[in-house]
């Protein structure tokens, strides 16, 4: 452990030139050339020996061509290690692990981050970020993962700043400000590295903040370019120019409401390094209540295809026009291979808040196609696939100020504002071209409260109630085919699906649970094939590398995240998970594996 | 407060202390602590580094006899009479966070010293070692008596709802002293020195800043931990010269601060 302040010694990581501090890219670390790269994150799909990019796959897919484990022999999965996050800090572990060169770097709650050997599970170093009083995170005090570049590991903040760590010492090297944490703005997603640029977005969507897409020099921390998402606001291009964004269709928004517009780009993005684009999600407008701005709200609730280099919008999908129910359309741009209409196609997949799934033309932005994933959507009856516009029903709660009193008309829909789905990543197959969603079923009560903007405050103007549709279940693992919308199986789940899917070569899907399972499931038929019981709930998300001749699989237990905070009546179901914070690590057991073969052939010699 | 202070006399010989560390039976070979540590075999290795080292009266330390705040301990070190000093240390050695500060002047002196408040979480030596052109250590050092508990208890800052607003704040002033023979530089800066032993508040400590002449040209770097008291007071012998003095520094969660010192001497 390199950390040096128990043993007290100035070690050789301070040993730093008295120039150091004065020259003008202050705190730069002298680069090794061993570091991560561009085109390693661009190919992370392919190199099954490390995970250095979130998603495993700039593209977003959450596969593996990994088979040494698979169907048949999960079942001797056992773990290899495990790992306590420590502290009294012990909830919301959201987090993706990343590994690179025998090492884990894995964030936690509470801007966390630790390196820890990946064959033992034993503490290299660990960074915890000092936090302000009166940060405000909506959803609870998570963090989604790191980005790595060069010999750098980067991670956001809950006070909405980025730090850059030496990947061997933990020491900082740069630190900048993504926004003011005053204003209501946090951080939790994992920065992405793309076209050699560090991106981030902003979080804080329930503050009335004004969503962002920012790119820096990953290796100093310095502003390339910035692109508010949000009509109207002026955004920088390379070399300091400033540029307005444009409301492509004029008018959507009334008046100054564009101010406070909204738009959080919480989640981060993907990318396709061989166009150049970033692919990234915005959020709900602010507030909630829809009737203080009236208009399509661009781009809130969209997926925007921007260019890299500049950071200008090369189109954009709006998957709720004027959204009144915090369909917070964020969800990540998978981005895909498809037949379609007897042409391969460069595709995007991505399961919207709002109940839908919808598949893009990635070049363009084009609808291919259109479909709810979840059982019932009460807001719409479907997408016009000629305007690609939804088809309202009427399903928007009333107008308080057409009411005597303080409340709106309130109307039940479906599903609720946690959504079809909400933060945790789908994965997409290519050995089955299959999409595998986390979605769950519930609806809410919504109704309209009269409003006004404090900055740094809450800035919804609704009311809200949250309930499960099912008796039995409220989260549903579903196998989804792009091609037809067609559901091949599901696998229904007691409390909210809340952790993200992967898919390997070997047949499986992983997933967690709140009830503290991880599970792996057939990719053909989603029967379950093994499971382990981690001790808290699981909204972590799964990785898997090989190392030393050998397939691993990481992820992270610790319960929390937005259900338990705002779920409503889903709260009872949720309520005696304990918290927690570990990273687990699991492997083939090798005895197991030899007491199989050898009672095998055991029963071989007995016929 | 009383203060005394207390030169240590230097030891006869100098000894590798590799070899008195790992292999001597008897410490005959190693000079002797005048201090009577129970911890001085670690300091030898965490501090010193495995160099050879000497005690020696030009090293002087003052500090109080009876310790009235153990979370502020004022202490002034004081090296002259050397050829040319690369480095000057202050530790303490039983405290759970040993080293206090870590001074490298750019240009070796022959004259070094250095002020500050340190925590001190139980009656303990606390020194100075200064690394001079010989490659040797020369260190001085004196005992103060302390209720103890310095390091473990929470900064005063972690209790205020705006500490990140006060954070880095800083001030200085720059004089003459010795009757006009060197100019001296003072300096605080606002930040919490948290130590990192409270539940719920990691470490955040000061670690580097670098003291520069009005040109920019470095003359200190100052690496310090958490065992330097909240709100560090800093004051320190300037090598010859005139002008301001610019100031830069960072914490360990790379918080910075920077300050501009007007000298009119």
């Amino acid at each position: 452990m390199k950390s040096h302040s128990l043993t007290g010694g100035f070690g050789r990581r301070l040993a730093a030139p008295v120039t150091a501090l004065l020259v003008s890219a202050a705190y730069m670390s002298t680069a090794s050339a061993a570091g991560v790269t561009q085109k390693m994150i661009d190919n992370d799909f392919n190199t099954v020996d490390d995970v250095v990019a979130y998603h495993m796959d700039p593209k977003g897919t959450r596969y593996s061509k990994l088979d040494r484990i698979n169907r048949d022999n999960v079942q001797y999965m056992t773990p290899a290690w495990a790992f306590s996050f420590g502290d009294e800090l012990q909830r919301g572990q959201e987090s993706q692990p990343l590994i690179h060169d025998g090492v884990i770097y894995v964030t936690g709650s509470y801007s966390r981050l630790w390196a820890l050997d990946a064959r033992t599970g034993q503490l290299k170093w660990s960074y915890k970020h000092r936090l302000p009083k009166g940060i405000s995170p909506c959803c609870d005090v998570v963090n989604r993962g790191a980005a790595l570049y060069k010999d750098l590991v980067i991670f956001g903040t809950l006070d909405a700043q980025l730090v850059a760590l030496d990947k061997e010492s933990g020491r900082p090297v740069w630190r900048e400000k993504i926004a003011d944490y005053k204003a209501g703005y946090s951080y939790t997603a994992a920065p992405m590295i793309a076209g050699d640029k560090l991106i981030t977005g902003v979080s804080g969507g329930e503050f009335g903040v004004v969503g962002r897409i920012t790119a820096r020099n990953p290796e100093t921390g310095e502003m390339i370019w910035d692109r508010p998402v949000i009509a109207n606001h002026e955004g920088t291009l390379p070399g300091g120019k400033k540029d307005v964004t444009k409301d492509r269709k004029g008018g959507t928004w009334e008046g100054e409401t564009w101010k406070t517009g909204g738009g959080a780009t919480w989640l981060g993005g993907t990318y396709d390094p061989e166009l150049g684009l970033l692919y990234m999600g915005t959020g709900n407008p602010a507030p909630w209540n829809a009737y203080a701005r009236p208009g399509d709200n661009l781009y809130t609730t969209s997926r925007l295809a921007i260019d890299i280099e500049t950071g200008k919008i090369k189109w954009h999908y709006q998957t709720t026009p004027n959204d009144h129910w915090d369909f917070d359309g964020v969800n990540e741009v998978v981005l895909f291979d498809m037949e379609h209409k007897g042409k391969k196609v460069k595709a995007a997949g991505t399961a919207d808040r709002n109940g839908f799934f919808y598949v893009l033309n990635r070049e363009n932005g084009d609808l291919l196609n259109a479909f709810p994933f979840v059982d019932e959507v009460s807001w719409a009856s479907g997408i016009d696939m000629k305007t690609g516009r939804p088809i309202e029903t009427g399903n928007r709660p009333g107008n308080p100020a057409e009411m005597e009193g303080d409340k709106g008309e309130s109307v039940v829909a479906r599903p609720s504002f946690l959504g079809g789905k909400n933060w945790n990543h789908v994965s997409y197959s290519h050995s089955t071209g299959l999409f595998y969603i986390p979605s769950n079923e519930w609806e809410m009560d919504i109704w309209n409260e009269p409003i006004t903007y404090r900055r740094g405050s809450a800035f919804l103007g609704a009311g809200f109630t949250i309930r499960p549709v099912n008796e039995n279940y409220v989260g549903v693992l579903r196998a989804v085919d792009p091609k037809n919308g067609k559901e091949v199986w599901r696998a229904e789940n007691r409390t909210p699906l809340w952790s993200s899917v992967m898919t390997t070569a070997g047949g499986l899907v992983f997933y967690g649970t709140p009830e503290g399972f991880v599970k792996a499931v057939d990719d053909k038929t989603g029967k379950e094939l093994w499971s382990f019981n981690t001790g808290s709930g699981v909204v972590g998300q799964p990785v898997t590398w090989e190392m030393d001749g050998e397939q691993y699989v990481s992820i992270v237990s610790g319960w929390g995240g937005a259900v338990p905070l705002w779920g409503g009546d889903i709260g009872p179901l949720v309520r005696d998970v304990s918290q927690g914070g570990m990273l687990w690590t699991f492997k083939l057991s090798k005895i197991a594996e030899k007491m199989a073969a050898k009672q095998q052939q055991t029963e071989l010699a007995a016929q | 407060m009383t203060t005394t202070t207390l030169s240590i006399q230097a030891a006869a010989r100098v000894v590798t202390c590799a070899v008195a560390f790992f292999l001597a039976p008897s410490l005959s070979a190693a000079p002797e602590d005048p201090l009577k540590s129970p911890s001085w075999s670690v300091m030898e290795t965490r501090i010193l580094e495995g160099r050879d080292y000497v005690f020696d009266d030009r090293v002087s330390v003052t500090v109080p006899a009876v310790a009235e705040d153990s979370t502020r301990v004022p202490v002034f070190a004081s090296a002259q009479g050397f050829e040319a000093i690369q480095r000057m240390v202050i530790f303490v050695d039983l405290n759970p966070i040993t080293s206090a500060a870590d001074l490298t002047p750019a240009t070796p002196m022959a004259e070094m010293s250095l002020g500050l408040e340190v925590k001190v979480q139980q009656a303990t030596p606390v020194r100075a070692a200064v690394l001079d052109k010989d490659g040797v250590w020369h260190i001085g050092g004196g005992w103060v008596s302390a209720a103890g508990g310095g390091c473990t208890a929470p900064s005063i800052a972690s209790a205020r709802p705006d500490w990140r607003e006060r954070l880095g704040q800083a001030g200085g002033r720059v004089w003459a002293a010795n009757e006009g023979q060197d100019r001296r530089l003072s300096f605080t800066v606002r930040h919490p020195m948290d130590a990192g032993f409270v539940a719920g508040l990691p470490e955040l400590y000061l670690d580097e800043t670098v003291i520069a002449d009005a040109g920019g040209n470095p003359l200190f770097t100052l690496r310090t931990l958490a065992s330097v008291s909240e709100d560090p007071n800093f004051t320190l012998r300037l090598p010859p010269g005139s002008g301001d003095i610019l100031i830069r520094g960072r914490d360990n969660n790379a918080n910075r601060f920077s300050l501009r010192v007007p000298s009119d001497v």
